[in-house]
């Protein structure tokens, strides 16, 4: 399920579960191609290596139903991964 | 809007502040930079504000370069049931927005968000629950 630079490489049980119960309400409801859903994360879950002793940025895990590619892993600002 | 706060109105009384609006200014510490501008639903004298299309509205708008996010916040120490009434608020927030674009009248790099976000005091750590409440722990997917 989880694909590179469309998941995060970890992410924790309990925030998996309700991120992804979002999902499958705004999947339910309407579809989009602009606009998604899902939550606030950080950096930490760039690698598989535990990052906790370093200092993290932010990064945005959504999901816009309707999109040709609906899942999205994104540092914020958008550019911090794309060296 | 006013984006020239000065910097002892941004100061004064943080140390003082607890519960949400403490959150509010610990992520946009965390987050703001010199490519990242946040605003806040709440007109103060801390951050620029944004005017709400409609209600309820997001808590924070973030605006980082390319991309526009609309933010719910929520503390969620102590109770699971607040952060899935935040999830809850969010989707409802989403669902107006993709019927009836917000069209903010700032001047922000995008008119509508990229996404509606909720965040926590755990969302620096990569989580949204607290501690080692509600399975709270990582899992490394194989590929």
């Amino acid at each position: 399920m989880a694909d590179k630079d469309i998941l995060p490489q970890p992410e924790f049980a309990a925030t998996q579960e309700i991120i992804r119960s979002a999902w499958g309400f705004a999947k339910d409801r309407t579809e989009s191609d602009e606009i998604g859903i899902g939550a606030l994360l950080s950096s930490r879950l760039a690698t598989k290596e535990d990052t906790q002793n370093e200092s993290s940025d932010p990064a945005a895990l959504y999901y816009t139903p309707g999109s040709l590619h609906v899942h999205h892993w994104e540092s914020i600002p958008w550019f911090l991964w794309n060296d | 809007m006013d984006k020239n706060k000065d910097l002892a109105e941004f100061c004064e009384g943080v140390d003082k502040l607890t519960g949400k609006k403490k959150l509010m200014v610990d992520l946009s510490t965390w987050i703001s930079s010199d490519r990242v501008d946040i605003y806040w639903r709440q007109n103060t004298n801390r951050y620029p504000s944004y005017t709400p299309a409609a209600r309820p509205a997001p808590d924070l708008l973030i605006d980082g370069a390319k991309e526009l996010y609309a933010v719910c916040v929520v503390q969620a120490d102590d109770s699971s049931e607040q952060l899935r009434k935040t999830m809850r608020k969010a989707v409802d927030i989403w669902e107006r927005m993709v019927e009836n674009p917000p069209n903010y009248d700032q001047e922000l790099s995008k008119d509508n968000p990229s996404a509606v976000l909720v965040a926590t005091g755990q969302s620096r750590n990569g989580h949204l629950f607290s501690g080692t409440k509600n399975r709270e722990h990582p899992e490394i997917f194989r590929r």
